[in-house]
This record gives structure tokens, sequence and C-alpha cells, in this order.
């Protein structure tokens, strides 16, 4: 039947084929017994289907629609606020976004700057910091590995450090932002 | 204005959003009939659609504010409504047996009436025995005429999932009601 695009007849019945799917399928089924026969059960079965009809319901249009609103809670006015904080909270993704270009921008002229200066963010932290000891304090307790990721970071100048910070948070904020907004949608479906 | 919603019915929703529970009343007025034909396809029982139909009008009004016009309003209510529905059906398949919710057939109808009206509990039958989740997609689809892009909207679901579930409805359907589909052919 594959060749007979079983799934195109259904998709021709609910009308989902559009401009070329639909002249070539509508070309295919002219000389189509099978397709045919498959279209005509669909179009049966809908039709059978309307047979399935609602009965009169208990309660009167009218009082149904006034049984909704004798149970309208009143919509307090949004307070100027919160309707602030809903703006900061709808616009955070642009802020974000800003914030990690105006960051960014900051951190690469004052890098220069420092360059410049000869006071260059590049200078690693002393020798043996605290995450160099650290590491070789628990160097037995800890694998080859995580040990060399200690020195490494440990070796990293704070200027790195900084930025790597910033991306962090920035980060960090986005996804929480992008939690929040996907828990409200869920709350409201 | 964006085009899913017409004009009229915008001003009304805006006028809800800010408020106002005449246009809302309107909006009841105009979507009731078919928001309780959903919800009672989709569980087979009156009294439990028209008071899941409240329950979605309530939840409507409650996050009101919150709809934006991307999607036609109805659709919106569709997808309260269809929440509100499935999870009322878990509950109460738990306490009632879908046959508990069909009617008596009476005797003393004349006979085209009792073929006409076992006909139609047939289809209801077979339509209700249905997992709810393909139910779902074939009532949008069949009742409210929904595009398969609607329909995953509604439910919440991918189209291809729609389009599985649609095919697995319509291919029960085909077998418990062949008696009818052999019928019309003929």
């Amino acid at each position: 039947m594959s060749t007979h695009h079983t799934s195109l007849v259904s998709f021709y019945h609910d009308g989902e084929l559009h401009r070329r799917q639909l002249h070539h399928f509508e070309a295919h089924l002219a000389g189509c017994p099978i397709c045919q026969k498959e279209l005509a059960t669909l179009r049966r079965l809908s039709h059978v289907l309307e047979d399935f009809t609602i009965p009169v319901g208990k309660t009167s249009p009218e009082r149904f629609s006034a049984r909704i609103r004798a149970r309208l809670p009143a919509r307090q006015r949004q307070s100027a606020w919160r309707t602030a904080l809903q703006g900061v909270w709808q616009a955070a993704p642009a802020l974000l976004f800003g914030t990690l270009t105006f960051g960014q921008a900051v951190l690469m002229l004052s890098g220069a700057a420092l360059t410049i200066a000869g006071l260059s963010g590049s200078v690693p932290w002393p020798r043996n910091s605290w995450l160099v000891r650290l590491a070789l304090l628990f160097g037995a307790a800890i694998d080859h590995s995580t040990r060399s990721l200690l020195q490494l970071l440990g070796t990293l100048s704070w200027f790195t450090v900084l930025e790597l910070a910033f991306l962090g948070i920035i980060g960090l904020l986005y996804w929480g932002w992008l939690a929040s907004w996907w828990a409200y949608h869920r709350s409201v479906a | 204005m964006p085009a899913p919603v017409a004009q009229d019915e915008w001003r009304l929703v805006t006028q809800a959003q800010r408020g106002d529970q005449e246009a809302f009343g309107e909006l009841i007025r105009r979507n009731q009939e078919q928001v309780i034909g959903l919800v009672y396809r989709l569980c087979g029982d009156m009294e439990l659609a028209e008071d899941a139909a409240q329950e979605a009008f309530l939840r409507a009004w409650q996050h009101l504010p919150s709809y934006r016009p991307d999607a036609p309003f109805k659709n919106w209510l569709y997808r309260i409504a269809a929440n509100i529905a499935l999870s009322a059906l878990r509950r109460e398949r738990a306490m009632t047996d879908i046959d508990d919710l069909l009617p008596a057939a009476s005797d003393e109808e004349p006979e085209d009436e009792t073929e006409a009206s076992e006909r139609r509990e047939y289809v209801r039958r077979a339509v209700l025995a249905l997992p709810a989740a393909s139910r779902a997609v074939l009532v949008l689809r069949e009742y409210e005429g929904l595009s398969y892009r609607e329909i995953a909207e509604v439910l919440n679901i991918p189209i291809g999932t729609v389009m599985s579930r649609l095919n697995y409805a319509r291919s029960k359907l085909r077998e418990s009601l062949a008696p009818y589909l052999q019928a019309e052919g003929e």
C-alpha cells in the first residue's frame, strides 16, 4: 500500500495538503482505485461519526452563562509596581543580552587599558595559589584529571576568572528566566 | 490586530482582559456550546461536561490577561477545557465504568427511531471506547475541524503524535464501526 500513499489519503481528507502536493496527489488519485477506495472509507467514517450528537444540556445557555458570571472573581486592578515587574520580566532576555554585550565591551576595553598601562590582566595569580595548594593538599584523594583542572584554574588570571564569573551569572539568570517562563506557560495551559 | 482573532472577538477579549464581565459573558455565550460539546465528546457525560466547561471558563477568566491573540480564542479555550476534561476523566475512570454513563434504550420508540437511536448509541460507545489521548485528537479533528497544527497546539503535543493518534483512532473505529461503514458503502 506504500505506493498508494495511505497517509496522503488522510492528509487529503483532512485538508492538510497544499499546492504542489495537492496537485500531485489529485493526479494520482484520479487513476488509483485503491486510494479512491481508501478516501471513500474515510469519508464514510466521518459521515458515520456525525451520529455522535450532543444531547440537550440540563442547563439552559442563559443559566449556564449566568452561573459562571456569578462565580467570576472581580479582577483586581494591577498595581503599578506589579505592572513594572511584569514588564521587566517580559523584557528580561533583551536586558540580559544588553548586559552581556555591555559587560563584554567593558571587560575588553579595560583589558586593553590594563595591558597598555603595564598592569596586564593576563598576570596570573601567584604561583601556588589557593587552588593549586588545594590540589596539592588533596592530591592523593582526587584523581589526576580533577587535579589538572584545579591546577589549570589556579593559573588563570584574575581577569579571566572575572570574565568567566560574569558569563556564568548571565547564563544562570537566563536559564532561571527560561525556567520561570516555561513554568508560567504550563500553569496557564 | 493579529489575524487569528476576529476584530469583534478581539474587542471583547481586550475588554474582558480589563475586567469587563459583560464582555466575558458575551464570550461565554458565543463559545459555550462548542466547549460543552468538546468536553461531552471527550467524557461522554453531559453533567460532567457542563461542570468541566464551567471550570474551563472560570480558569479562562483567571488567565485571560496572559492570553495573546497568536491563536484563535476558541482554540485557547479548547486547550483549557481539554486539559480539565482529560484530568477529570483520569479521576472518574477510577470510579465510573463507561457503561454506567450510557442511557438505557427505550422499548417504546418507533422502529425507525429505535434503529437511528441504536446507531447513535453504537457510534457513541465506539468513540468513547478509544483511549482518551487518541479520542481527544479525533474529536478535535472530526467534530471541531481543527488542523493538525492547531490540534498539536491545543493538546501541547508534537504534530507527528497528532497524526499517529488520529490514524490509530480511525483504524480502531473502522473495525468497531465496520457494520455501519459497510452499510453506508452499499
